[in-house]
């Protein structure tokens, strides 16, 4: 409707909308802005050759960002390798093979563990999971990346799970029933019709899986040791790691306000941004690429 | 070769048992919480400030700034959230800055929680000199917030049926009148929903107060948006990290009372919109 | 016979290169049943939208030509649609009640037109609900949902919404399609004795329909007008070979 609102107040709330409506962009702007302007300044007051040496020892200047990149790395790929099948075999549960009634249980379950703050999670893997898995598998400390490669794996379920449940809930009845017909069992229908179908939809509930478990810091702060080592054979999985999350987490409360740490810092947000952006813009094309798609089929 | 039927029947009893795994650790962590922090309930522990050290009395302040700082949010990320939903379900075309705004959505909920950090720390506490007080961190907990609340609000709003805004029209209602008397308060569940579901996210956060508003150890109550305050989150990180000998029995009742505080707001949530989606006409 | 509406070589096509309307000429008189007709997509709901500008929801790509009502352009850039919207109604295929009470409902056209008088809601409510043959089913419970009412009963309620506004002409977009035959007669019947009031501009459900309530009656086909005349001989003797074959059957 190309029309002028009838009176003043009418007029001010449509504008009103119009730039809350484009706060978002701003917004995400203004983030990448600040953290450009805090942590660019690391790339020239930090020689090139600390910040991608193997030490991360900021007290006596070593800002070597290798082992904090490559905890990340390791333990959010191990969390998402973790995830991702039990993601999707719960949400087939959830959508394909509970009762009803179990499914109204379910649900709300699921929601409670996203809704259980990182903290608390945190807390209980300090207390109970990690000494627990010590004396499980006879390590020197239960701090391990191990613990938070299981505890992120957990806690990055319900994204998947919801996400995995809306792309199988879409797939039309009509496929399904097309199979049953034939004469396939039901888990031949979910295995070589459901799943094929909803692949792309799988893809963005990995990516954005992905993008939960890289950002997440109390509870990976608090259960991974927080040692600040490269982690380079498979035994250092077992061995404590520090993520770039826990890293700013825990420092950043101790810099002086200007100081090369304190730059070096933003600069690894500043990392974590662009990494959740990609990922995050890769999980966005998949799924508007699916709805045009989808337009395409229906016209 | 397996026959179908058996194949079927191990692969429903892994998925089964994988269901399993994702739920048994909640109901743990939820009924393991409550055991070990029940007993450190009591008057005094919730309306109590801590002393000695914080190994003793209770977290009467860290309630309260939870509750600023949820209050905060909410002032903050509410307007311009719902304005945003409703810029997006009942104005904007399908155009290129449509597009742009939702990425920017999508980008924004996928932002880790430190960075939202670092980010009030450069904006509101340096750049804007808000200092560590609850409004920098309110702003930050609030923008936050900002991508749960449009998507739920948006959501609602397009679940309205497109009838009841073409019969308003009809009846010479303009597209704010139509949207004000009839797709608002049919949305308003849901909107609500929405934000109860992203205020509890937020009063869960630790890391976006970390370097905004959270006080180590603070023996009064804030008095201004421009104080500092302690936080239930961060008193939980707090003292289960950096306070040596620190009673458990203390650190799990702080731990029930946070898990509480946010979990009775997602019942809440789930509870109206179990109701409002029972007396929906439509 | 006064014309109420005058349409001059109207064309309207949607982005989306569904529907549309191709050198539409047309007059609708005052006080009369004006009726279009003819087989689906032929143009005759986008026409009906197009007398109050509910097009300017949908995504028209190109609307061409001139719309008149009583001598002034509607169709034309800048033109008050608010209150063209007031002058012209309408009621939709299907009965859609504002989430809101039967009274409400009702009263919503005149709250939205700023009149906040409770008297004159009230004179409106008994006058309209009189009107569209539901005010003695209704009277007694004007609190209630209007989704506490019949199909039947629901799309009178709109009808009585419609008319709470004192529109002067009102559209009806196929008024009784989903309703039985009993209130499909009752909403008939009401069209007839309300006629001296109002222009009505309805599509019919039906040929059947159509040819029982037209005083005058248009044929669509395909966009294009095919034939116009008064309803007796359009339906018992059209000039138009194609006419005569939708009204005997033949197609559509």
């Amino acid at each position: 409707m190309k029309r002028q609102p009838v009176s003043l107040s009418e007029f001010l709330i449509e504008r009103a909308i119009q730039v809350f409506g484009i706060s978002a962009i701003v917004l995400v702007a203004l983030i990448f802005f600040f953290l450009i302007r805090e942590g660019v300044p690391a790339f020239f007051e930090v020689p090139l050759s600390s910040l991608f040496g193997a030490r991360w020892y900021p007290i006596e200047d070593y800002f070597g960002l290798w082992p904090l990149i490559l905890g990340s790395l390791i333990i959010t790929l191990g969390a998402a390798i973790l995830s991702l099948p039990l993601g999707l075999a719960t949400a087939i549960f959830i959508a394909e093979i509970a009762p009803t009634w179990v499914r109204d249980i379910l649900k709300p379950f699921v929601e409670v563990l996203a809704g259980i703050p990182s903290v608390v999670i945190g807390f209980i893997g300090m207390l109970v999971f990690a000494p627990a898995l010590r004396v499980a598998l006879n390590l020197p400390t239960g701090l391990t990346a191990f613990s938070g490669i299981l505890l992120l794996a957990w806690m990055a379920l319900p994204t998947i799970v919801s996400v995995a449940e809306d792309v199988l809930d879409s797939v039309p009845t009509t496929y399904r029933d097309a199979g049953l017909a034939l004469g396939m069992t039901r888990w031949q229908v979910i295995w070589r019709i459901v799943l094929p179908a909803g692949r792309s939809g799988v893809l963005t509930a990995l990516m954005l899986g992905v993008g939960r478990a890289i950002g997440e810091t109390m509870t990976v702060m608090m259960v991974t040791g927080n040692a600040p080592r490269l982690p380079l054979t498979p035994a250092d999985l077992f061995m404590p790691a520090r993520t770039m999350t826990a890293t700013i987490a825990a420092e950043m409360g101790e810099v002086a306000q200007g100081s090369p740490h304190y730059h070096v810092l933003f600069a690894v947000g500043l990392t974590l941004f662009v990494i959740t952006f990609v990922v995050n813009m890769a999980a966005a094309m998949v799924v508007f690429r699916q709805v045009k798609r989808g337009e395409r089929m229906l016209s | 070769m397996l026959s179908r039927q058996t194949s079927q029947r191990i692969a429903f009893i892994v998925i089964s048992l994988s269901a399993l795994i994702v739920v048994a650790p909640i109901l743990f962590i939820v009924g393991y919480i409550v055991v070990q922090g029940v007993g450190a309930i009591s008057w005094e522990f919730l309306t109590g400030f801590p002393y000695n050290g914080m190994k003793s009395g209770g977290v009467w302040p860290a309630i309260v700034g939870t509750l600023w700082l949820t209050l905060g949010t909410a002032v903050v990320a509410v307007p311009v959230g719902v304005g945003a939903a409703i810029y997006l379900s009942e104005y904007a075309g399908d155009n290129q800055l449509t597009r742009a705004i939702r990425i920017a959505i999508i980008n924004l909920a996928g932002i880790p929680s430190v960075v939202y950090g670092l980010f009030g720390l450069g904006l509101f506490v340096i750049f804007l000199n808000f200092g560590t007080s609850i409004l920098a961190g309110s702003l930050t907990l609030g923008i936050m917030t900002l991508p749960v609340i449009i998507s739920t609000a948006e959501e609602a709003l397009r679940a309205v049926p497109q009838s009841f805004r073409l019969v308003s029209v009809s009846l010479g209602g303009t597209r704010w009148e139509t949207i004000r008397r009839v797709v608002l308060p049919q949305a308003l569940p849901g909107i609500i929903t929405g934000i109860i579901l992203g205020l509890e996210r937020a009063a869960g956060e630790t890391a976006p107060i970390l370097f905004t508003v959270a006080a180590f150890f603070l023996p009064r109550l804030p008095h201004s948006i421009f104080d500092q305050t302690m936080a239930l989150p961060y008193h939980l990180f707090v003292i289960s990290t950096q306070v040596p000998g620190m009673p458990v029995r203390i650190q799990y009742g702080t731990a029930l009372v946070l898990m509480f505080f946010v979990l009775s707001m997602n019942v809440l949530a789930t509870l109206i919109r179990r109701h409002y989606r029972r007396q929906r006409v439509w | 016979m006064d014309i109420k509406i005058r349409i001059e070589d109207f064309s309207l096509h949607y982005s989306d290169g569904k529907e549309s309307l191709r050198h539409i000429t047309l007059d609708i008189y005052a006080n009369q049943i004006n009726v279009l007709f003819g087989p689906s997509g032929g143009g005759k709901s986008s026409l009906l939208r197009a007398l109050n500008r509910l097009n300017d929801l949908t995504d028209v790509a190109v609307q061409e030509g001139r719309i008149l009502l009583d001598g002034e352009d509607i169709a034309a850039p800048g033109y008050d649609v608010i209150r063209l919207r007031r002058r012209v109604g309408i009621v939709f295929a299907r009965p859609v009640p504002l989430p809101m009470s039967i009274y409400r409902n009702v009263t919503y056209g005149l709250e939205l037109a700023g009149i906040k008088d409770r008297a004159q809601w009230d004179a409106a409510v008994e006058r309209s609900l009189k009107q569209a043959a539901l005010w003695e089913e209704v009277s007694d419970r004007l609190d209630e949902s209007g989704y506490a009412l019949s199909g039947g009963q629901q799309q009178r309620l709109c009808l009585a919404r419609a008319l709470a506004l004192q529109p002067e002409v009102v559209l009806l977009d196929e008024p009784t399609s989903g309703l039985d035959p009993i209130s499909t007669s009752k909403i008939e019947r009401t069209l007839q004795e309300l006629k001296s009031e109002y222009t009505f501009v309805a599509v019919p459900h039906s040929v059947q329909q159509a040819a029982r309530i037209a005083d005058w009656a248009t044929f669509f086909l395909q966009g294009e007008l095919i034939e116009h005349g008064d309803g007796k001989t359009i339906f018992t003797t059209p000039q138009n070979s194609q006419t005569n074959e939708y009204i005997t059957g033949r197609f559509g």
